[in-house]
């Protein structure tokens, strides 16, 4: 759209000036696109933002742009009931647990599919990919009876596996990706320099791909984040995730809508965290670490 | 200090055989170079000597000390890549110093053994640096000075110059040479490129196909290279290759192409009634008063590159015309080296003359040497 501005707007000029044209004939409207497309996107999150603060009555009676009571009373309620709060402990605790199992299997898988050469290595990698293309809910109910017999229903690491069938095959892609990128001479120097295995990858190799890492923790939060259908279905009371919390906001007094607003607004708030750490990596996590 | 003995060393991937029994002595201090077209099994020859690569068969011994089973680590060696790999999150000073650091010396003496390094390759002023910031050459002296900091037996260097621009590789190439004189360290050197290879080696390991052709001083290969692949190999242009065969008497050569060659000096009896391949360099190719010559070349292209000049052509028998093209692309063709400002037109006939003594004589089926003359 800039452009097309700009070639009307050249025709008009003398020639002699060419394709470079002065700069305050280019910005007339080319801040009109973006802007609106902001806007679209924010509107949804700042609707929700908006109900937060309102009482549900303001909510179900009026149709307001902002609040017309102001009220922090939803969230200090999430902040004081157990029910809620732990639900984002719980929440977070299989999410993190999550995390940290599918970076450390994920790491040696995939440092063994980008230096070694075995018998059906890339089917198995691809195989690994397919993993993916299944819906979550199928498993459900396999996984409901097989940890309810070995004990281990409504546990925080009962989901943090569960996830762990999605978030280890997409670990190993970005990794292998982010791997395979460090010259294999790096390793081989680092065993004529004396290094053993583990040593080596801890202080060369870990430290190389360390935005590779990161990236990849990033990437398994988000899944495990906001997956909602297997960490409920795998929890009661114990371990029930703030997702499946949520989903419970009717009282004698019908729906509590401000507070769904904002427990809504507090969920956002992890994964706007964790993206800011990443956010120079996150475009090679989503080429899954290949450049 | 060390000497390297690769006896009959043979490596297999699978059932594919890469390397056909090797056998190298090298003795302390030497410089040896391995050079060979691409996939010859140079680079893997070399990945075994570091440890890098499994030894399918034979055995190397570094110092007197079989070093088969012997991990990387505890050969007492050091390995400059071509891609340099060096630690890109640690500063020059302790991408030098790691090794040391892993080997459990003091402080003290890494320190002064990283500094005395640093001095010799001029990178004090650098070492808090990162590689990142530094520019080809420098990053490849750094490579060197991890290896020199190890002090050990023997170094490794795989093509470790293939990365940086002409002009710097011959920069560089003189002081590797120097530097290897002044720590008379045992050094294996892997590279293709034959002019490298030349200027570098104390002698030269000419490989093919898996397999070591010819092992001996660069002057040596370069005068008398004992196969059609060496000569062919080593010297720039490369060594014409003529069919042709030994007169009945021994004393004359009869090219395919038709000219004679008479001027010989030495019998051939031996050879007497037998096909063979001549080999002359472009060098050996004498410009000569019409009368005197072998053969005529008619000039095709013409290169001019300032100390000399290379001329492309056909040969032709004196009067005849010009011989039907044979065969495809360059098949037929001579290239003759001629001094300084050589006026030489496309379309040109030079009466040329080959150089008694310093023509070779190859067995055309096998391509391995006959005689001189």
């Amino acid at each position: 759209m800039s452009s097309g501005i700009g070639e009307t707007q050249g025709q008009a000029v003398p020639a002699r000036s060419g394709r470079r044209r002065p700069q305050h004939q280019r910005h007339s409207l080319t801040w009109l696109v973006p802007t609106l497309y902001i806007l679209f996107l924010m509107l949804p999150i700042y609707w929700l933002l908006n109900m937060s603060f309102k009482p549900t009555n303001e909510i179900l009676g009026s149709f307001s742009l902002y609040p017309q009571n102001f009220t922090l009373d939803n969230y200090r309620r999430i902040f004081t009931d157990p029910v809620w709060y732990w639900g984002y402990i719980n929440s977070l605790t299989y999410v993190v647990m999550n995390m940290l199992l599918s970076v450390c299997v994920a790491l040696p898988a995939a440092y063994a599919f980008s230096r070694y050469r075995f018998l059906g290595d890339k089917h198995l990698f691809f195989w690994l990919l397919t993993n993916r293309m299944a819906p979550p809910a199928i498993f459900a109910l396999p996984f409901i009876q097989l940890y309810s017999s070995v004990g281990l229903f409504d546990t925080h690491i009962a989901v943090a596996l569960a996830h762990c069938l999605f978030n280890i095959p997409l670990a190993v892609w970005i990794l292998e990706g982010f791997m395979s990128g460090v010259p294999k001479e790096v390793d081989e120097t680092a065993y004529i320099d004396g290094y053993s295995f583990p040593r080596f990858f801890t202080k060369i190799f870990m430290p190389l791909i360390a935005s590779g890492i990161g990236v990849t923790a990033f990437f398994c939060f988000m899944f495990s984040w906001v997956e909602l259908l297997l960490a409920k279905s795998l929890t009661s009371v114990g371990a029930r995730p703030i997702a499946s919390v949520m989903t419970r906001t009717s009282s004698i007094s019908g729906y509590e809508l401000g507070m769904l607003a904002a427990a809504g607004v507090l969920t956002i708030i992890p994964g706007a965290l964790v993206i800011y750490f990443v956010r120079n990596y996150i475009a090679r996590g989503f080429a899954l670490g290949r450049v | 200090m060390a000497d390297i003995a690769i006896k009959n060393v043979i490596k297999r991937y699978g059932d594919t055989q890469v390397i056909h029994g090797v056998s190298i002595d090298i003795n302390d201090g030497e410089l040896i170079v391995i050079v060979g077209p691409s996939g010859c099994g140079k680079s893997t020859l070399l990945r075994m000597v570091a440890g890098l690569e499994a030894i399918s068969g034979g055995e190397i011994s570094i110092a007197g000390r079989v070093v088969n089973r012997l991990e990387p680590k505890d050969r007492d060696i050091a390995m400059v890549f071509q891609n340099y790999a060096l630690y890109p999150h640690m500063s020059v000073f302790d991408n030098m110093a790691y090794g040391l650091k892993i080997a459990g010396r003091p402080k003290e003496e890494i320190r002064e053994r990283v500094e005395k390094a640093a001095k010799l390759l001029e990178l004090s002023a650098l070492l808090e640096r990162r590689p990142r910031q530094l520019s080809g050459g420098q990053r490849q002296r750094v490579a060197m000075g991890r290896a020199i900091v190890r002090n050990p037996s023997v170094f490794l260097f795989d093509e470790p110059l293939s990365n940086l621009d002409a002009k710097l590789r011959v920069q560089m190439r003189l002081e590797i040479r120097q530097l290897q004189r002044s720590l008379a360290t045992t050094s294996l050197y892997v590279t293709h490129d034959q002019v490298e290879a030349m200027t570098l080696a104390d002698r030269l390991v000419v490989m093919n196909q898996g397999v070591a052709e010819q092992i001996d001083t660069p002057i040596n290969i370069y005068d008398r290279p004992a196969t059609v692949f060496v000569a062919g190999f080593i010297g720039s242009p490369s060594m014409n290759f003529l069919p042709g065969e030994v007169d009945a008497k021994g004393e004359a050569i009869a090219l395919a192409q038709g000219p004679r060659l008479r001027s010989i000096s030495q019998k051939l009896g031996n050879h007497a009634g037998r096909s063979i391949t001549l080999g002359v360099r472009p060098e050996h190719l004498q410009p000569v008063a019409e009368g005197e010559q072998d053969f005529h070349l008619e000039a095709g292209v013409v290169e001019t590159l300032g100390a000399d000049v290379l001329v492309h052509g056909r040969l032709v028998e004196a009067g005849a015309a010009a011989p039907q093209v044979e065969g495809e692309g360059g098949a037929g063709i001579v290239a003759v080296r001629l001094p300084g400002h050589a006026k030489v037109a496309e379309g040109d006939r030079l009466p040329l003359k080959a150089q008694d003594g310093l023509l070779h004589l190859f067995d055309p089926e096998s391509g391995k040497r006959l005689a001189d003359v």
